[in-house]
């Protein structure tokens, strides 16, 4: 059975069903995202893993209907607080984003406008969301939030602009701009891969402390499997537009199902390895498939080292393994 | 304790050939503005590093942005030149070289790049980019020159049929392969990794990892491999240096650092890199706080000292010299804290 | 004679399709212009005025230098398509022998001008500093002057001939070729491939001849094709201004100029000829759109 929930009882902020995002290019329809469903349980850290080219950041871009041609979202639903996210108008849509569901990106320098202060944009933010609030009123608010998220000397970092500050401290901005509205949801794509590692640090340990305070959901999409490790409760690995296998994190990382995730974790080297494992890094064989010309049957196939005939003939269903994780594999047939 | 410093731990049977002699080296960078400006600043990109470099080992060069990590692999073969200082390979002075002996030179030092998309010219064919080293130098011609591209293809797990196509034709893991042949197609006693793999998939990351340890098995090539990321050198290395802001921070055998770091940074650098185990999370993280400064007009004293959660009074004004404990070096006034 | 551990090569997709992962620069460019209609409607506008300057003693149906005061200001008939002009010369088959001039003008100016460009630009960018300073300068002046003017004063200088507007043409176009191949070569010359050039000991001239140049070639497409029509035009105003060719030559700037009197009583002196200019200038524009948008991946670099 495809149960879809993640085997724990509490709500969900947000339900993605059997979601597909197609590319269609004049060198064919690109699967970017193949019929992908996620839920979001309320005032959990959920992470989306997998490489270049596997639909993550596509399926967050889905979910804020930032999807534009080429591509198109032509099937599934994304259950918001109740209602269908792609059944709303653009002035629906336009009053969630950045208000109930928020968006962090990899590199804050261009998601900043250059020619205004980071004071007034996060503002102008909050004003667009409640526009009931006087200016100043705004501002005290935004002081607030540069507070909360760490920035020193608040009152002066209002009137300054994005380029007179460094990578973390725009990714702190970035933060508090999703946050000022006191979003439900929050959706931050890759937020510290193109910051230097303390740096990383200091973000990945403020999104926590934030997520606690403000009781936002997360959506973390990242390739970094120690940032999973770190953050995450609930894990959904993806591949080629596909989600392979989805467990709480423990789980995942104790007992991974999927020869993909299996093949991830053995490949990663580590800071604290024993001395006695051997110098050799286990590696995948193969890359990516080009999304334009996926091999039959199972997307991961051609690169497994378990794949037996019928891998290449038909695709595996998401499985139900018990305790909230799920696998797309034949190896796991009753 | 301090680790064990044997030469075994070292890696290798040549570890006491040093190759590579590099004696105060400095790079400085002006920002100015254009032809008649004043200077705005001096950019103290590398500051008087001394280090070096062993026949047949790895020796990393770990830093944040601003270290100077990458002017630093650059300078070390004159791919900039450097405001001062000495680099001795071979018996000579390599920055007393004239522009021929120089060249000549440079078939034994080469570099691999980072970006896997920016290092291969687009236009030309994956057999003529790794042939140009060939050409360069007038090694081999005509059927021998195919030959030995092909042979240098293989040698990287790249398909020989592959060598008319052009590099919008592979992937990123592909094309550092290729970066990685024409580096090695004169045979080079040292390279240069300038974060070979930082650009790569996970997945590809440890193909190429495999490779570059394969080909230095076979080579017998010396690594100065540069990265930020503390768990990739952490495997490849046999020895680390870690840079802050221009200046060397701490050095010695890998083991030896990542069991017991003495410098403070070190030591935060190691504890930041997330872990990719959720049972390690519970444990109190170290945190550096602060933000990285700017290598433009540097603090006085201890180049860390603003970000330094054990900050004294002599570390804001004076410099701390390079000490040596038990076969390390650490620049720290309080070294081991 | 490799004893080591073989690194595991990638495995390959099924590529029993044709994959368009393994098309050439050129391949792609000429499959997205032979999508862009009006690209190709401007390439056979082109490719029929070029055929028609060839063959013109073939194609032109009389002789265009034949004097016949008899049959001056014919209106345009079966015999003669589009008239006669001042004297009685068939105004079609100079318009077709002036072609030659016309497409002459066009090109060659243009290709030597964008030589030089490219040339003094690829240096400036390069070396930098005071070299840029200076050739920059030069470029400055040159594009500082309205363009028409100094080839006036090029040619009042050394007289009207055709030698002389190549001269004064090219002398006038470089400086904006110039500009962008030092933009790219700016661009280019920080970029790892040519790091890696230099790193392997490639001399200077060679990384700019092998690395830097082609990599300007969607810019210069573009150039070019926005040139040409450029050179026909000064061309035409020069003659029109009385400093172009010259006669007997038959340029078609010359031939409005000469039928610009005759506007009331046979206005197809002048307006064939412009006809002819206007075609051609546009189907260039046409041509450079669609080149512009097929190169658009690679001008964004």
């Amino acid at each position: 059975m495809r149960g879809m929930n993640c085997g724990m009882s509490y709500d969900n902020i947000l339900e993605i069903k059997n979601l597909k995002t197609y590319f269609y290019t004049d060198k064919g329809i690109l699967p970017a995202v193949d019929d992908v469903s996620i839920n979001v349980g309320k005032g959990k850290i959920i992470g989306i893993v997998g490489e270049s080219g596997c639909g993550k950041s596509i399926t967050s871009l889905s979910v804020l209907q930032l999807i534009s041609p080429p591509g198109k979202i032509t099937a599934g639903e994304i259950i918001f607080n109740g209602k269908n996210l792609l059944h709303c108008t653009p002035k629906e849509i336009r009053a969630i984003r950045g208000n109930e569901i928020s968006i962090i990106f990899q590199e804050p320098m261009t998601s900043l406008n250059p020619v205004y202060t980071v004071g007034k944009q996060v503002a102008e933010t909050l004003l667009l969301h409640n526009k009931i609030m006087s200016k100043r009123e705004a501002k005290e608010k935004v002081i607030e939030m540069f507070s909360l998220v760490g920035i020193p000397e608040p009152e002066k970092r209002y009137n300054v602009y994005p380029h007179q500050l460094s990578g973390g401290l725009r990714q702190r901005i970035m933060i508090a701009m999703a946050l000022v509205c006191r979003s439900r949801l929050l959706i931050a794509d890759e937020p510290t891969t193109a910051l230097d590692v303390t740096i990383e640090a200091q973000i990945l340990n403020l999104m926590k402390s934030l997520q606690k305070e403000i009781d936002t959901s997360v959506i973390l999409i990242t390739h970094n499997l120690g940032v999973v490790a770190e953050m995450c409760d609930y894990v959904y690995v993806m591949y080629a537009g596909k989600i392979m296998e989805q467990a709480d994190v423990y789980s995942l990382f104790d007992k991974s199902l999927h020869p993909y995730t299996e093949g991830l974790l053995k490949s990663i080297p580590r800071v604290n390895k024993q001395e006695t494992e051997s110098d050799r890094l286990y590696c995948i064989n193969g890359m990516v498939p080009n999304l334009l010309y996926l091999p039959k049957g199972c997307r991961f196939s051609p690169r497994c080292e378990y794949a037996m005939d019928i891998c290449s003939e038909q695709e595996p269903e998401l499985m139900d393994m018990g305790g909230g994780h799920f696998v797309r594999c034949f190896k796991y047939r009753g | 304790m301090f680790g064990a410093l044997n030469i075994e731990d070292r890696g290798g049977d040549d570890m006491d050939n040093v190759i590579m002699k590099a004696q105060n080296i400095k790079k400085y960078f002006a920002v100015d503005k254009g032809m008649f400006g004043k200077k705005q600043g001096i950019i103290h990109a590398v500051d008087d590093i001394s280090f070096d470099i062993y026949e047949k080992e790895t020796l990393a060069l770990v830093g944040e942005s601003g270290c100077g990590k990458s002017t630093l692999g650059r300078t070390l073969i004159r791919l900039l030149e450097a405001s001062g200082g000495n680099v001795y390979f071979e018996g000579k002075d390599i920055y007393t070289l004239e522009q021929n002996e120089m060249r000549n030179l440079r078939k034994k030092l080469q570099i691999i790049f980072q970006d896997p998309y920016a290092s291969l010219n687009p236009r030309l064919k994956v057999s003529d980019i790794i042939a140009e080293p060939l050409v360069t130098h007038n090694t081999a011609i005509g059927k021998n020159k195919e030959q030995r591209v092909k042979e240098l293809m293989e040698l990287v797990g790249l398909r020989r049929d592959y060598a008319s196509r052009y590099p919008h034709m592979f992937s990123g893991g592909q094309r550092q392969r290729i970066g990685i042949a024409r580096a090695l197609a004169l045979n080079p006693r040292l390279v240069i990794c300038d974060e070979p793999v930082s650009a790569l998939d996970v997945s590809i990351q440890s193909q190429i990892i495999n490779l570059l340890q394969d080909l230095q098995e076979q080579k017998g090539l010396t690594y100065l491999f540069i990265s930020h990321d503390l768990n990739v050198v952490r495997y490849l290395s046999n020895r680390i240096c870690v840079m802050f802001l221009g200046k060397m921070m701490e050095m010695g055998p890998t083991a030896a650092v990542y069991s017991n770091p003495l410098h403070p940074y070190t030591k935060f650098l190691i504890a930041a890199a997330p872990i990719p185990n959720p049972h390690e999370r519970s444990k109190q993280k170290l945190i550096l706080e602060g933000e990285i400064p700017s290598p433009i007009n540097p603090p006085p004293g201890c180049r860390f000292n603003t970000r330094c959660p054990y900050v004294k009074e002599v570390c804001k004004t004076e410099e701390p010299e390079m000490k040596s404990i038990g076969g390390r070096l650490v620049a720290c006034h309080f070294p081991g804290l | 004679m490799s004893n080591f551990k073989k690194v595991t090569v990638n495995t390959e997709p099924d590529s029993s399709k044709a994959d368009p992962v393994t098309e050439t620069f050129w391949q792609e460019i000429s499959r997205s212009l032979l999508k862009d209609k009006a690209a190709i409607l401007g390439g056979i506008v082109i490719l029929a005025f070029l055929l028609m300057a060839v063959f013109a003693p073939y194609v032109a149906p009389h002789d265009p230098y034949k004097v016949s005061l008899d049959l001056q200001f014919t209106k345009p008939n079966a015999q003669y398509p589009v008239g006669t002009d001042m004297y009685g010369r068939d105004v079609l088959s100079r318009i077709i022998y002036g072609a030659r001039i016309s497409l002459l003008i066009g090109f060659v100016p243009t290709i030597i001008s964008m030589l030089i460009g490219i040339i003094l630009g690829v240096i400036s960018g390069y070396y930098g500093r005071r070299t840029d300073f200076l050739i920059m300068t030069l470029a400055d002046l040159v594009l500082a002057f309205p363009s028409l003017l100094l080839a006036m004063v090029v040619m009042y200088t050394l007289g009207a001939s055709l030698l002389n507007i190549f001269i004064a043409l090219s002398i006038v176009g470089w400086a904006g070729t110039a500009r962008v191949v030092r933009a790219e070569t700016l661009s280019l010359k920080n970029k790892e491939f040519v790091e890696a050039a230099k790193a392997t000991g490639v001399k200077d001239y060679i990384i700019m001849l092998r690395h830097i140049l082609p990599n300007c070639i969607p810019q210069l497409l573009v150039l070019l094709t926005l040139n040409i029509p450029i050179s026909i035009l000064s061309e035409a105003s020069l003659s029109f201004l009385g400093v172009g060719a010259q006669p007997p030559a038959s340029s078609w700037g010359l031939m409005v100029s000469n039928g610009k009197e005759y506007m009331f009583n046979a206005p197809w002196v002048a307006i064939s000829p412009g006809i002819a200019i206007l075609s051609v200038v546009l189907a260039f524009n046409f041509l450079g759109d669609g080149l512009r948008d097929a190169l658009d991946p690679y001008l964004k670099q």
